[in-house]
């Protein structure tokens, strides 16, 4: 250890001096003294450290200000969006309005492997050369697909963007999708499918949003396992094509850069792609909410934990109320202090942690809440779980939604949105929605103060849309374990369908 | 981990599966290459500014001071990890964390409420073998707040402790358990693998979780014991960084945390590094569809001579596409799914592990002959000069990406984290430039040095995870 400075050890007699106060500028004034007829009975010394009931205030408020972004669209219709940051590293990013939600039925898994064979090789180079050369910047081509969009990343020292650009546009518009490499990527990806339904809580969150929503548009974005092994490299090709057209695309940069910098290198490299306008998905229809609360059980054998994944119908992304909607699920699930976490760990211990939340995409909507508890508490966290919808839902059960969980909630959605400054990954996905959602550019500057305004009442509202008892839930367990006590508390069981795993 | 909310979330599906491979590295790290693009390229700064000093009481204080956003961040380490846990009591130091979020005397029990209130964010604890940390990053107008939530539970947490709450983080503490290893597809690997590379009598046995008769057994005198002895201010170490005016900062540093009692620094446990004496071989069966084959090592202590050069070797082998793991297994021969190599680095041995998910219908001997093969050969000719430079290169931006944040997660990267790792492990928190010179002077014949060393096949532990029968709902949905 380094040698301590003098400095400290001075301040701590000065503290000692002022009789356990210190020197603090917002020191409250020093214990009372005891009063003059301390000697009739033994009174206590006053408690030096009492200054310690009292809160600090807090400081004055700095103005964080999100910053929108320097936005241009090219001639052929491609969007580049730049946020000059202080960073060492730049995040280089190509974004498309297109995600798994435009999938036609049968074809889930193929936005995501779409997005995934882009670095797998171009017309330029294999898919070695292409690793090597992103690695050799110091950083990985990250290729995914979400509901609503596709992605491909990746970071380099600034001094790399160019060169970082230049691998973006070609593994966008130049990719190969050879068949050899199609190939093995598919089978890596079967057997990263089937890891993934190794997991109890994957397979949980799996089956019911496949039930709540159908078995094509709750498909999840990795796709089902018999859809995958049907895809083609012409599959690929087609959705390539009809989605990474420059009218859906976006370049996104955040770090130490600007839009006048970029926009010759961008001009070269993405503004010359033809035009071609984006082919519009065909919607698919959503099933009717079940009437009643469906409970779905995958036999697990010698589960010590049962996990439980609630679903039902929300609004979708577009739908007014989205904000109060992040505020209600974060106090009812989101929080650490949220109903759902208060009441299943720290009141009852049946769980590590329990997970509520607002899912929001183009073309759907859905809340859900997902936990892991000890088997034999499975029918008690249930009830738990659901009846706490219900205070949440309906005010008139004792537990009406109050300002001051609406302001936690408020402080944390607010400020997890200024921690996004910190790094210019976060920023870069924080541009990525608004330009997947069609929001306003100013839509995260203006967030604060859209939050900050939303009443309690709003909130309830959208706590109404909560239905319990209506509920698809599924849990992964082991089913002679917990039967009887569900039975007990009226839960009945059946069986999940295999196809809602696969 | 106290808080599983970041685990869970994982779950909900919206996103497709993430890279392939992956590298878990436990330790941010650096350097400069010697790449032609790097000639041309002039590197920025690694330097991380800070102010080190100690209070009358023990107390270590850094303080980082950085401006640019109205963001601090507070990173508390402890000294303390399952090492110093008596014995029969594995799992107390992360027990224990959990109770340091119940409550202390002045406060109140209202700790989380407090923190979510202000606008704290990525507020948590973890446990690793040698300490403890608690760590949060708040609007810097709250870091008076931060101070006072920090300085009471450090001092008074005992005050307030009862059985009934001791009880419930207990059972919160097994379903952590259950859900991280029981329950988990290659959890019970992974304590197997555990078990035999720190077996009974090393400090690290047991695991961090502990096992579940030891966690039963914890009674609330154990809590106060562990409470005196470990959680002085003199054993721990108080880092804040962000937008902070060092002189007012000082003032309620002294203010909140000088008059904290002066105990004793507890000693540290010393205990020479020895590699594994010997090769063990395990297997595991669970219920998986997927077979697995691990190899774990124990390595030299944190940022000792061979730690650069395993750190490189370790990046060399995974962690990219274009490393030899997954151009290797995944590409070349498809004999496996997923591949990872990762060094977490500690103070009494470091662990080393190299791991390969068998692809379907692939057999698990034919992996682990693989995963041998891609070692000997590392071993015999080393690294090109473009594949270590690749490598460097990697940790090196990893390393900046990390700078740009406060706080990281698990409170060991960020700046804040950065800090009190160096502090923790070298006594200097500064340490940064140095490590990323000494990554930079990483040969091949370094790394085919501490292959041929450290990463022994007779001084190792093999677990191989085999399938038992998935249960029938499973299986009909293959």
């Amino acid at each position: 250890m380094k040698p301590t400075t003098n400095r400290a050890t001075c301040f701590w007699l000065l503290s000692t001096l002022l009789s356990g106060a210190c020197a603090s500028p917002a020191a409250p004034p020093p214990a009372a003294s005891p009063p003059l007829n301390a000697n009739l009975a033994p009174t206590p010394r006053p408690d030096p450290e009492a200054f310690r009931v009292n809160p600090p205030k807090p400081g004055e408020h700095p103005a964080v200000q999100f910053p929108t972004p320097a936005v241009k669209t090219l001639k052929n219709g491609v969007t580049l969006m730049v946020l000059p940051k202080r960073a060492a590293v730049t995040t280089l990013s190509v974004v498309v309005r297109e995600g798994a939600g435009s999938l036609p039925v049968g074809k889930s898994g193929l936005a995501a492997l779409t997005a995934r064979m882009l670095t797998e090789g171009t017309q330029l180079h294999s898919s070695l050369a292409l690793a090597e050369a992103s690695e050799s910047l110091g950083s990985t081509l990250d290729a995914d697909a979400g509901r609503d969009q596709s992605n491909v990343e990746i970071s380099t020292l600034t001094a790399d963007v160019a060169r970082g650009l230049e691998l973006l546009a070609e593994v966008v518009f130049k990719p190969a999708f050879r068949e050899a490499d199609f190939t093995r990527v598919k089978g890596e990806w079967l057997d990263g499918l089937r890891a993934e339904r190794q997991e109890p809580s994957r397979l949980a969150s799996l089956a019911a949003l496949r039930s709540l929503l159908g078995p094509s548009v709750g498909a999840p974005v990795s796709g089902s396992i018999p859809d995958v092994e049907k895809l083609t490299v012409a599959d690929l090709k087609a959705f390539h094509q009809r989605s990474y057209v420059p009218a859906n695309l976006a370049v996104i940069a955040v770090g130490d850069v600007t839009l006048a910098e970029l926009e010759p290198n961008v001009e070269r490299l993405f503004g010359r792609a033809p035009n071609n306008a984006p082919v519009k998905a065909a919607e698919v229809a959503l099933p009717e909410p079940p009437s009643k609360l469906r409970l779905l059980i995958v036999d697990r054998k010698d589960s010590v934990q049962s996990s439980i994944f609630a679903a039902q119908s929300f609004p979708k992304r577009s739908d007014a109320g989205f904000e109060a909607r992040e505020i209600m699920s974060s106090l009812v699930g989101g929080l650490f202090t949220s109903r759902l976490n208060s009441n299943l760990r720290e009141k009852h211990a049946y769980t590590y942690g329990v997970h509520g939340q607002a899912l929001a995409t183009r073309n759907w909507g859905a809340f859900y809440v997902a936990t892991e508890v000890k088997a034999e508490t499975t029918a008690d966290s249930l009830f738990e779980l659901l009846n706490e919808l219900d205070r949440a839902r309906d005010p008139k059960r004792g537990a009406p939604i109050n300002e001051q969980e609406t302001n936690r909630a408020r402080a944390d959605l607010m400020h997890s949105l200024g921690a996004r400054l910190e790094h210019t990954s976060s920023l870069a996905d924080a541009m990525a929605t608004l330009f997947a959602e069609q929001l306003p550019h100013d839509y995260y500057s203006k967030y604060p103060a859209l939050i900050g305004a939303l009443p309690a009442s709003q909130v309830s509202a959208e706590a109404a849309r909560l239905t319990p008892s209506r509920m698809t839930v599924v849990i992964v367990g082991d089913r002679a374990q917990i039967e009887p006590s569900l039975k007990q508390r009226g839960y009945l069981l059946e069986a999940a369908d295999p196809r809602l795993l696969e | 981990m106290r808080n599983a909310r970041a685990v869970l979330a994982v779950t909900l599906g919206l996103s497709a599966l993430g890279a392939p491979e992956s590298i878990a590295r436990a330790k941010p790290s650096a350097n400069t290459s010697e790449t032609e693009s790097a000639a041309k390229v002039p590197l920025p700064a690694t330097t991380i500014t800070f102010e080190k000093y100690r209070l009358a009481n023990g107390l270590t204080v850094i303080l980082h001071s950085d401006r640019s956003l109205p963001l601090v961040a507070v990173n508390v380490w402890y000294h303390v990890g399952p090492a110093n846990e008596p014995p029969h009591r594995s799992g107390f130091a992360h027990l224990f964390e959990h109770l340091m979020f119940e409550g202390s005397k002045y406060v109140g029990h209202e700790f989380d409420r407090i923190l979510e209130s202000i606008g704290a964010t990525n507020s948590n604890g973890t446990t690793s073998w040698d300490r403890t940390n608690y760590f949060e990053t708040a609007p810097s107008e709250n870091l008076e707040t931060l101070l006072w939530l920090e300085s009471d539970r450090m001092g008074f947490m005992i005050d307030t402790l009862t059985q009934e709450r001791l009880d419930v983080q207990r059972d919160v503490v097994k379903n952590e358990r259950r859900q991280s290893y029981e329950n988990a597809p290659y959890g019970p690997s992974s304590l197997a693998m555990l078990n035999a590379l720190f077996p009974e009598g090393h400090p690290y046995n047991g695991a961090v979780i502990g096992s579940m008769a030891d966690l039963s057994a914890a009674t609330l005198s154990d809590v106060t014991e562990f409470f005196r002895q470990y959680y002085a201010p003199s054993n721990a170490t108080l880092c804040i960084a962000g937008d902070l005016d060092p002189q007012q900062t000082k003032l309620w540093i002294e203010r909140y945390f000088g008059t904290l009692e002066n105990r004793t620094r507890p000693t540290a446990k010393q205990v020479p590094y020895t590699p594994l004496p010997k090769a063990e071989r395990l297997v595991v069966k669970e219920p998986v569809t997927l077979a697995q084959v691990s190899f774990g090592y124990r390595t030299p202590p944190a940022y000792t001579t061979d730690d650069p050069a395993l750190d490189v070797t370790m990046a060399l082998l995974g962690g990219g596409k274009a490393t030899r793991l997954y151009q290797r297994l995944v590409v070349q021969t498809k004999l496996a799914a997923e591949v990872s190599a990762s060094l977490e680095s500690n103070q009494l041995a470091s662990i080393a592990s190299l791991s390969a998910t068998v692809a379907s219908g692939k057999s698990s001997a034919a992996v682990e002959r693989e995963l041998d093969a891609v070692l000997q050969e590392l071993a015999k000719n080393g690294p090109s000069a473009a594949e270590l430079a690749r490598a460097k290169r990697r940790i090196l931006v990893g390393a900046l990406s990390s700078l740009e944040v406060l706080n990281g997660p698990g409170g060991e990267s960020g700046r804040a984290g950065l800090l009190q790792r160096f502090d923790q492990y070298t006594g200097d928190p500064g340490y940064l430039p140095n490590w990323l010179s000494q990554i930079e002077r990483v040969q091949s014949k370094d790394v085919q040095r501490v292959i041929k060393q450290a990463l022994r096949s007779d001084a190792r532990v093999v677990v191989v995870t085999e399938p038992v029968p998935a249960p029938a709902t499973a299986q009909e949905a293959q």
